[in-house]
């Protein structure tokens, strides 16, 4: 069986823009952009990354209608080569699609139809709250590198990509459709920074960005959900430290996108190397609590944390969705071969 | 349990408060940016403190903190606990001998009770305890030295017993110092009733003094004193009595004369502020509870005796006993600044009643004297009218010398004329005089010792006799010889000529006395206890030692009598009398004292044998125990 979902013509691979191998440095729109760790930490994938990509297409579950022809098959019928069904002949129909042998055996006019062959909406949301400005490289530095990635993809599949900045309240990228829009989106993703926080002193919470204005990560994604935007593949690239991420997951989900949510934390995050009496501060709420940085503590805290990211996976599961969880520094190739061994991605 | 240093405990107070501001203060913790903080539980564990302020909460670091400080300041507190035995330490038990002891408050008597706590703290030794007793009687003495042999120290205690005498505590206590002296943790464990006075002249060093006080109640009556004044109408017989405590004596005075009963009378001495009256129906008043009864004694009577019936707690001061006889009495004047060597041996002669002056008194400048001798020692000599004058050093007149220039040193060569009875069994061989006076002898004067700077004893008979020596004991060393204690009997004997041998002696109980004999009369010289007037036979009449004179001339020396009563001395044909008798008003006062006056310091009585041992090892290691289990809660959380 063919999958419905997997166009089979690729008519537009040649408009691949070309990558040459010397250029192995990240690639940057913006040249003031950090480049934390060039060697797994950039802000964009490297060309040498985006090779391991190369092949790669996004695999959502689900069909979503689209707004002009493109490469995914949709629960429409169209013109596409995918046979869908037959129906009777009524007047004006095209003749071309009439089959042909029917009519001639049994005198009957009957009419093929075909399913119709549309664009996919993938929305890449970059999680810019200020919990993202942790570890090294930060979270928000791979969140980047994965956005870049997806967008990589997405566009490689023909597909409409479009960048939203959560954390902020700062237009969406427009939909970009070809791979060689892909060096746009990611000088936008470059040029993206963690919002400011009135908890703390964020490093790049600085006054050249005196426009952007501080959002949560759940309310980002509940406005996103009210918004008129179009259904589709919704990748979310955060660390999902926000107590109310999982139900607002749940609302994105029931306006009818389709979640793959790429949990990123840092290795800090997942076993803190903290001793003594701390007072702890909330990056973006500024809250303050007190502890003992001991055993039980830290026991205590990491049993959270799995409570956590367990809920997330399960909002994530329980609307049809994906959930995997990165840690800073991982390869980028070792990150996509396990979405493509999970189904996100297909060859 | 008592603590050594309750002063130290005001330590708690600082220390434990500091320890609590820094709880109370606030902690300042480092601030750290997370990611997000929901994560976290608030769970603060406080283990340091330096900020202000908060609330006190229940902290087990804290509890642990002030735990181990309260356990520390209790141990500087040196908290003690009664520990028998000796604690590894030198102990030297001064057993309290004197007659007090013997007083049966307690029974069967206090100085029974004070060696059966001497036996149990004996009993109670370790290994390793050293121990001495030190008989403290009239003359102290050392029962057992420092050792560990317990059966011999038991031995040493069953032995030792208590005399009808006052007690040489201070010297007692002097010989456990030099015990001590060179010791670093030592003891001087005194087992006494404390009626003894103050003592003065002794320091402990470093060794530490307890006092384990026997003895219950102090209620005594005593004969204070017995006197026989001859009168017109003939002897009158004055006899003192006393009481002590807090209940009244009522009893029967008797009076005996020669061994018979001649006068009884019913008292009652009455404590404090009443006296005894003759029938004990109306109590006079009077400020001292001292009184007296006067009795006629009959003639020809060589001894009185007086008795107070039935006998209380103590019953050597209810006898006492005195000779009518003139001539068994000596007053003698001793005038200069003190000789304690010349004192003591002018003492041992029975009949010397000794006074002290350190001038003549006016009263002696008159036609009449009330002393048999007068004796200048050192000091410039007084026409006076008593019957003998001996004088030293100094010739004013009535010495048998002349001034002949001024003072020699050190004569080398002393000649002693033989024959006289005053120089009988004296030798001056090796005697060191340090400087003597140029004399030359009157007429009437007869040198018995001669050296090459003239006469050094000049001897005069007459109508008063004198003597004169021509040095002063204290300028030489001639009162730490044997021969001085003879010389001064021999001139007593000269001087002042006993009327009679075979009449009675009454001397103290404990003190020594010497006896003049006939010739050759010492070398069979016995004396055994006898009932004395009023008293059933001694149970014991095992005779006390007395030695054998290594000269027949010699007079014998008896040392202390211990215990009150008549005595029969023999000595070939002579047959004497002798009455040891005990009248010390500080000795009476028997009630036991709660504290003792001890080389310059109060030292407070305790009643038992067992000592308050340092207890403070076990609250210092507690403290560490409690230390340690801070640490370790502190690691844990931390």
């Amino acid at each position: 069986m063919h999958d419905p979902q997997q166009s089979n013509a690729d008519p537009a691979r040649s408009e691949r823009p070309t990558i040459e191998p010397s250029e192995a440095e990240p690639i940057r729109a913006n040249p003031n952009a950090p480049t934390k760790n060039p060697s797994i930490g950039g802000t964009t994938p490297t060309a040498q990354e985006l090779r391991v990509l190369d092949g790669l297409r996004l695999n959502p579950r689900k069909a979503f209608p689209g707004r002009i022809r493109g490469e995914r098959l949709t629960k429409r019928k169209g013109l596409s080569i995918e046979f869908a069904d037959y129906r009777d002949y009524t007047d004006g129909d095209d003749l071309r699609h009439l089959d042909w042998n029917v009519l001639a055996r049994l005198d009957s006019p009957v009419l093929k139809t075909y399913q119709d062959e549309e664009d996919l909406a993938v929305l890449v949301l970059l999680d810019c709250t200020s919990s993202m400005d942790f570890g090294d490289p930060t979270k928000f530095d791979e969140a980047r590198r994965l956005t870049c990635a997806f967008a990589y993809v997405g566009l490689s599949g023909f597909d409409a990509v479009r960048g939203y900045a959560l954390g902020t309240r700062e237009r969406p990228t427009p939909y970009f459709r070809r791979l060689s829009s892909y060096l746009r989106f990611s000088a936008w993703a470059s040029a993206q920074a963690v919002a400011e926080s009135t908890g703390g002193s964020p490093s790049d919470s600085s006054e050249s960005q005196p426009a952007r204005t501080r959002q949560g990560l759940s309310a980002s994604l509940r406005a996103l959900a009210a918004s008129s935007e179009r259904v589709g593949l919704t990748i979310v690239l955060s660390d999902g430290l926000d107590p109310e991420a999982p139900q607002a997951l749940r609302v994105l989900a029931g306006r009818g996108h389709e979640i793959a949510f790429v949990q990123v934390l840092s290795p800090l995050e997942e076993d803190p190397d903290l001793e003594g009496d701390l007072r702890l501060l909330d990056a973006e709420t500024g809250a303050k609590v007190e502890i003992t940085a001991n055993e039980g503590a830290l026991r205590e805290y990491k049993r959270r944390l799995r409570e956590h990211c367990g809920s997330l996976e399960s909002a994530c599961m329980r609307v049809g969705g994906r959930y995997e969880k990165v840690l800073c520094g991982e390869p980028l190739g070792d990150v996509f071969r396990r979405f493509r061994k999970k189904g996100w991605a297909v060859s | 349990m008592s603590l050594a240093f309750t002063s130290a405990l005001l330590w708690l107070i600082p220390l434990a408060g500091a320890v609590l501001a820094l709880y109370l203060l606030k902690m300042r913790r480092k601030d750290l940016r997370v990611p997000a903080s929901f994560l976290w539980p608030p769970m603060t564990e406080e283990v340091r403190a330096n900020s202000l302020f908060q609330r006190l909460k229940w902290n087990l670091l804290l509890f642990l903190q002030l735990l181990a400080l309260t356990l520390l300041v209790l141990a500087l507190a040196r908290p003690q606990i009664l520990q028998t035995g000796f604690g590894g330490k030198v102990t030297v038990i001064v057993l309290d001998a004197s007659a007090s002891m013997r007083a049966t408050d307690v029974a069967p008597s206090r100085f029974e009770e004070a060696k059966r706590l001497c036996r149990d703290l004996i009993d109670t030794a370790g290994p390793g305890d050293r121990v001495s007793l030190i008989e403290a009687g009239p003359a102290p003495r050392i029962a057992f030295p420092l050792s560990s042999d317990r059966a011999r120290m038991r031995s040493a205690l069953a032995e030792a017993a208590a005399t009808d005498a006052d007690a040489d505590i201070a010297g007692a206590l002097r010989l456990a110092s030099s015990l001590t002296s060179r010791l670093e943790s030592a003891q001087i464990l005194l087992v006494s009733d404390g009626v003894f006075p103050e003592v003065r002249d002794f320091s402990p060093g470093r060794a530490s003094v307890r006092f384990v006080r026997v003895g219950l109640a102090g209620d005594n009556a005593s004969i204070r004193a017995l006197g026989i004044t001859d009168g017109p109408g003939g002897a009158t017989a004055y006899c003192g009595l006393e009481c002590n405590g807090a209940r009244a004596y009522e009893g029967t005075l008797n009076l005996f004369a020669d061994g018979r009963l001649f006068d009884s009378r019913r008292v009652r001495i009455v404590p404090e502020s009443r006296a005894t009256d003759r029938n004990g129906a109306s109590p006079n008043l009077a400020s001292s509870s001292t009184t007296g009864e006067t009795f006629r004694i009959p003639r020809g009577a060589k001894l009185i005796e007086a008795r107070l019936e039935p006998p209380d707690a103590l019953a050597a001061d209810n006898y006492a006993a005195a000779v009518p006889d003139a001539g068994a009495r000596v007053r003698v004047l001793l005038v200069g600044k003190g000789d304690l060597f010349l004192e003591r041996a002018l003492a041992l002669d029975p009949r010397v009643t000794l006074d002290r002056a350190a001038a003549l008194p006016d009263s002696e400048r008159g036609a009449r004297s009330a002393y048999d001798l007068i004796v200048f020692d050192g000091v410039r000599e007084s026409p006076v009218q008593s019957k003998a004058v001996w004088s030293f050093g100094g010739a004013a007149g009535i010495s048998p010398v002349e001034l002949a220039g001024t003072p020699a040193r050190a004569p080398s060569r002393m000649a002693v004329l033989p024959g006289h009875p005053l120089m009988a069994a004296v030798e001056f061989e090796g005697v060191f005089i340090e400087s003597m006076q140029r004399v030359r002898p009157k007429p009437e004067g007869r040198v018995l010792v001669e050296s090459e700077h003239g006469p050094l004893v000049v001897y005069a008979e007459g109508p008063q006799r004198r003597l004169y020596v021509a040095f002063e004991p204290l300028k030489s060393d001639f009162p730490l010889h044997v021969s001085f204690p003879i010389f001064v009997s021999n001139a007593l004997g000269i001087l002042v000529p006993r009327e009679t041998v075979s009449g009675a002696i009454c001397v103290p109980a404990g003190r020594s006395f010497s006896v003049g004999l006939a010739q050759g009369g010492a070398a069979d010289a016995r004396i055994r206890r006898v009932a004395a007037a009023g008293l059933d036979p001694p149970s014991t009449a095992v005779s006390p030692a007395v030695p054998s004179p290594s000269s027949p001339n010699r007079p014998l020396l008896i040392r202390g009598l211990a215990d009150v009563g008549r005595y029969e001395l023999s000595a070939g044909d002579l047959r004497r009398t002798v009455c040891a008798t005990f009248q010390s008003s500080e000795e009476s006062r028997i009630e036991p004292r709660d504290r003792a006056f001890l080389g310059g310091k109060q030292v407070s009585a305790s009643t038992r044998t067992s000592r308050m041992g340092d207890f403070w090892r076990p609250f210092a290691l507690v403290a560490l125990l409690a230390l340690l289990v801070e640490w370790r809660v502190f690691a844990r959380r931390s």
